[in-house]
């Protein structure tokens, strides 16, 4: 038997929403020991870290209540982060050199604060401000089995194409989406034979609806089956005008613009697991499941 | 195969992007003890293994019990390994990346010891797997003294021989001590024959089956040396001779070194909780702190098997567990911290536990868990305190069985009417969901009892309708009872397929419909589990050839392969159902009775007699009915604080409980013995510890008289 999740009692909201709050703004690096952890894993890596430092975070209401705790792009599985932002809201205010002591001593292996700072509550959601990132892509191999040329003619395949066209699944419902428009800038950037790895350097667009993503880019080049590490380095928002200037260059390209429906109904890999799934009554349980259900 | 972590490393960059959930194989968690394999104080390197994959072995406690405690060594190093799910195992083999151990990458071949976690039977196949991907030969007797010492414990261990030609030793008991004195004989062993330390004894190429006649001569030294260790059952030093039906003739040493028995190991003193767990990213199961509060159970029912192996029951004080959450919080920073023990009513302390946890806490968003709460209000009025107007979640009972005559079979005697009582507590209290655990297939079960499964779970439902509404629901879980080595049931069939069929069918026609969700397990499934637990030696060729055939991830439905089963047994000319579902006789020797869980069979074979005659025995915290486990450990009870165990206290001077040569019924239920009714009290299902004061003088079992009642 187990407890519930966080607290909620009736008139708590009103209670919170008087009392003092602060929002900080963390920059921090997604490192390569921790490069294989999904978006969702990486919000509970900081919300037990912040729970370790035993600072007082801000829940939301409902009915199982979450922190306030917001990333500015979340990184996918297999990616790294050098420069990467995450909002947080505290209540009571704690002070933020006291914050950064805190935390530093309490971040997990593979996670590096770089910096932080205070910012007004009501200022804009990362998330809906981005309109780009660079990232590096790091892709391991000897030169025998992958050449700098061999690299240098499969990034330049990817750039005289007019379109590439990718399949994505979104909401259950597979699409396909226009990958090149996305992609702003794509250069090879030389070899490093210390690391034996190639390195690539990717501007993609990110915007809402609209972006870019480098382990598509990777997989359209033809270099998926290559041992890699995919660096964001950078990402840039609307409204910052050192950003703002760099993406003066190009089109901003909509959401429209890219996507069409699939050419022949549903994929036929999305039916097969359907029927797989109905073939185990529901509830028929597994032992594995039991155990995870059991016991302790 | 490739052969040092940077290899490794390199290769699973490679392939890792690749498969399903790739932070299962990369280790780095925080607090993971990651030490330099290059340090010369590290004299022995352990590499403790889970059989199944890392979501459901990360928060098994016994082996983090054990990797703080070798870890804290600083001459010793532990470091740990899952089973790869298939799309890993096959670009393992695909790239010869070998079995590795997550801390530092190296190969499993370059560890001294490699210690498997048996805890269920259902991950058997896997250590082959495992032990196949490391490289290292599936049989002890293929070793030679540059492979590895491989070992196993947990409660799989206590019918150790289906696995017993895959393990050099295998530890019955709690490992904790005993640990370190397997680290130490192997050691001597190591030095005394001038091997080198890992890594490098293989070379490129791997270490070499051993190709001689029988074990290798050096490894067959080192087995000795196990073997004197208390607790410790050294499968090739055992000969064991059938009789011409199959059934066994003997089990016996043959060697010197080898007990003919060989006594579980348990410790006096509960050592201190792990606060130190590793804090996974991903999301595994039990993603959260577990301090173990008791270890034991004082209650007895007759089908379970942690009941009877854990003994005996000892606490750990209140103030110890206080602290591992406050020290468990710093560390790791868990949302969700879970009391452990197979009965959280019983421990003492249990009231104040909870009001202290909830007033340090309760405001700081830390879920407690409580597991294995009995049924009766006093569960509601703590779960009331835990939860403080928190989100309610479920609420579980595990009555076991649906009438009170069949409760009393098992000796779980909590009435249906107490029950529902307590649902209505809880429903009344504002949680919607009871969960409710059933067994079918247990002895002297009819149709009738199945039927009453449906209808008490109806009424539950009719009582939460009744007093929250449309949101109240049930959901109840059904498996079928596998009769497990040293309980009272032990000499007891499983139910035929047919019949355990018929009786799913009967449930899932009666329990649907709004409100009501049913679960069950495949009965194939259970027979495999049946058969492993029960099974002999001859195993061993089944279980190798079922996994070569394809066995593997057993617990997983989707992978599991009954055809190949069928197909082993079938080739060795041997019968499941004759192991799962055959009525042992009670002088049958029992492929396990060369292990001892400090419990006499005599008082096994008491309660499997009382089982069939309705006979209730109580709480053996009210009076103690001499299983074996104080005249076994009647030195260590010595040694333990008083409070600590719930047997009674040994020695002059000490409020001495009343000790039974044979167990004496609480009563015996009417319906099933009317010739003994009169000659006991009323029934007196579950009490609460204390309610009773002490009871009985001696007397012959049939006469016994019961002293005192008070409700």
């Amino acid at each position: 038997m187990t407890a519930g999740g966080p607290e909620h009692r009736p008139g708590s909201a009103l209670e919170l929403s008087s009392s003092p709050r602060q929002r900080v703004r963390f920059v921090y690096e997604k490192g390569e020991a921790i490069k294989f952890i999904g978006p969702k894993d990486e919000a509970r890596a900081w919300e037990r870290t912040l729970r370790r430092a035993g600072l007082p975070l801000l829940y939301k209401q409902g009915f199982n209540p979450q922190p306030h705790i917001q990333f500015a792009a979340p990184l996918g599985l297999g990616m790294t982060g050098v420069r990467e932002i995450v909002d947080v809201i505290f209540s009571p205010p704690v002070p933020v050199a006291e914050l950064e002591r805190r935390i530093r001593e309490k971040l997990p292996p593979g996670m590096r604060l770089i910096g932080l700072e205070e910012i007004p509550l009501k200022a804009p959601t990362l998330q809906s401000r981005t309109i780009g990132a660079d990232y590096t892509l790091v892709i391991y191999a000897t030169l025998e089995e992958l050449s700098s040329t061999q690299v240098q003619a499969h990034l330049q395949g990817f750039l005289e194409a007019k379109a590439i066209w990718r399949t994505r699944v979104r909401k259950g419902r597979p699409y396909q989406y226009n990958l090149r428009p996305l992609v702003l800038e794509l250069a090879y950037r030389g070899y490093d034979p210390e690391a034996e790895a190639h390195r690539i350097f990717l501007r993609v667009q990110m915007r809402p609806g609209a972006a870019g993503r480098p382990d598509e880019v990777v997989d359209a080049m033809g270099l998926g089956d290559f041992a890699r590490t995919l660096r964001r380095e950078r990402i840039y928002f609307a409204g910052e005008p050192a950003d703002e200037a760099v993406f003066q260059a190009y089109p901003v390209v909509s959401q429209e613009a890219i996507t069409r429906p699939m050419p022949d109904g549903p994929e036929p890999g999305s039916r097969r697991r359907s029927r797989k799934r109905a073939a185990r009554p529901k509830g028929l349980k597994s032992f594995a499941e039991k155990a995870a259900d059991e016991f302790a | 195969m490739l052969r040092t972590p940077k290899q490794i490393t390199r290769a699973l960059d490679r392939v890792l992007h690749q498969v399903e959930q790739p932070a299962r194989y990369i280790g780095g968690e925080l607090n993971a003890v990651v030490k330099d394999w290059e340090d010369p104080r590290i004299r022995v390197k352990v590499a403790l293994a889970f059989p199944d994959i890392y979501e459901l072995g990360g928060s098994n406690l016994g082996l983090m019990i054990l990797y703080d405690l070798l870890n804290r060594r600083e001459d010793l190093l532990a470091e740990r390994v899952y089973c790869p799910w298939p799309d890993f195992e096959f670009q393992m083999r695909r790239m010869g990346i070998p079995l590795y151990g997550l801390e530092t990458r190296h190969p499993l071949l370059d560890f001294d010891i490699v210690g498997f976690s048996l805890p269920y039977e259902q991950l058997y196949t896997n250590v082959l797997t495992m032990l196949d991907l490391a490289g290292i030969p599936l049989r002890a007797v293929q070793r030679s003294a540059a492979h590895p010492l491989i070992i196993a414990g947990g409660s799989g261990c206590y019918n150790p021989e289906p696995m017993s030609a895959f393990f050099d030793a295998m530890v019955i008991g709690e490992g904790e001590e005993v640990i370190f004195e397997i680290v130490e004989a192997y050691e001597a062993w190591r030095e005394a024959h001038g091997l080198p330390r890992p890594p490098g004894r293989g070379g490129q190429g791997g270490a070499p089956e051993f190709q001689g006649q029988g074990p290798d001569p050096a490894r067959h030294e080192l087995w000795t040396r196990l073997a004197r260790i208390p607790g410790v059952y050294v499968p090739g030093l055992y000969d064991v001779r059938y009789h011409p039906d199959g059934t066994l003739a003997a089990i016996t040493p043959n060697h010197p070194a080898a007990p003919d028995t060989v006594m579980k190991r348990v410790v006096t003193v509960l050592p201190p909780p792990v606060t130190r767990f590793i804090v996974p990213y991903i999301n595994v199961v039990h993603n959260r702190a577990a301090i173990e509060i008791m270890r034991g159970c004082t209650r007895g029912c007759r089908f379970c098997q942690a009941g009877m192996i854990f003994r005996p029951v000892r606490q750990r004080p209140v103030e110890e567990v206080l602290q591992a959450v406050d020290e468990m919080i710093e560390h790791c920073g868990f949302e969700e911290v879970s009391f452990l023990s197979l009965s959280s009513s019983d421990y003492d302390y249990v009231e104040e536990l909870v009001r202290r946890t909830v007033e340090r806490h309760g405001d700081k968003r830390l879920s407690i868990g409580l597991p294995s709460l009995r049924i009766e209000s006093f569960s509601v009025d703590l779960m009331e305190l835990l939860e403080r107007g928190r989100r309610r979640s479920g609420f579980t009972f595990a009555p076991e069985a649906a009438t009170d005559r069949l409760r009393d079979v098992i000796n779980k005697p909590i009435s249906s009417q107490e029950l529902l009582r307590t649902a209505e507590e809880v429903y009344g209290r504002g949680w919607t969901t009871i969960k409710m655990y059933f067994m079918i297939g247990h002895p002297t079960q009819t149709l009738a009892d199945v039927q009453a499964i449906a209808d008490l779970s109806k009424e539950v439902l009719a009582v939460g309708r009744r007093v929250l509404g449309r949101k109240a629901n049930v959901r109840v879980g059904v498996s079928t009872l596998v009769p497990k080595p040293h309980t009272p049931f032990q000499w007891v069939p499983m139910e035929e397929e047919a019949v355990i069929r018929a009786q799913i069918d009967l449930l899932q026609r009666e329990l649907r419909g709004p409100g009501i969700h049913f679960t069950w397990n495949e009965p194939k499934e259970t027979l495999v589990e049946a058969f492993l637990t029960r099974g002999d030696r001859r195993l061993c060729d089944v279980i190798e050839r079922a996994w070569q055939l394809g066995a593997k991830l057993d617990a997983w439905g989707e992978h599991f392969n009954f055809q190949a089963w069928q197909q082993a047994f079938q080739e060795h000319g041997l019968d499941m159902d004759w192991y799962a579902r055959r009525e042992r006789p009670l002088d049958e020797i029992l492929p396990w009775d060369h292990i001892s869980a400090g419990v006499k069979k005599e008082f096994l074979a008491q309660e499997y007699r009382h089982a069939y005659e309705g006979a209730v025995i109580d709480d053996c915290r009210e009076h103690c009915f001499s299983c074996g486990i104080l005249g076994y450990f009647k030195e260590q009870r010595r040694q333990a604080p008083d409070p600590a165990w719930c047997c009674p206290p040994l020695g002059r001077d000490k409020d001495r409980q009343p000790v039974d040569i044979r167990p004496v019924p609480l009563y015996f239920n009417p319906e099933m013995t009317p010739d003994r009714q009169g000659q006991f009290d009323h029934r007196v299902p579950q009490r609460r510890h204390g309610t009773v004061r002490r009871r009985i003088q001696p007397a012959p079992v049939s006469e016994a008289v019961v002293e005192e009642r008070v409700p």
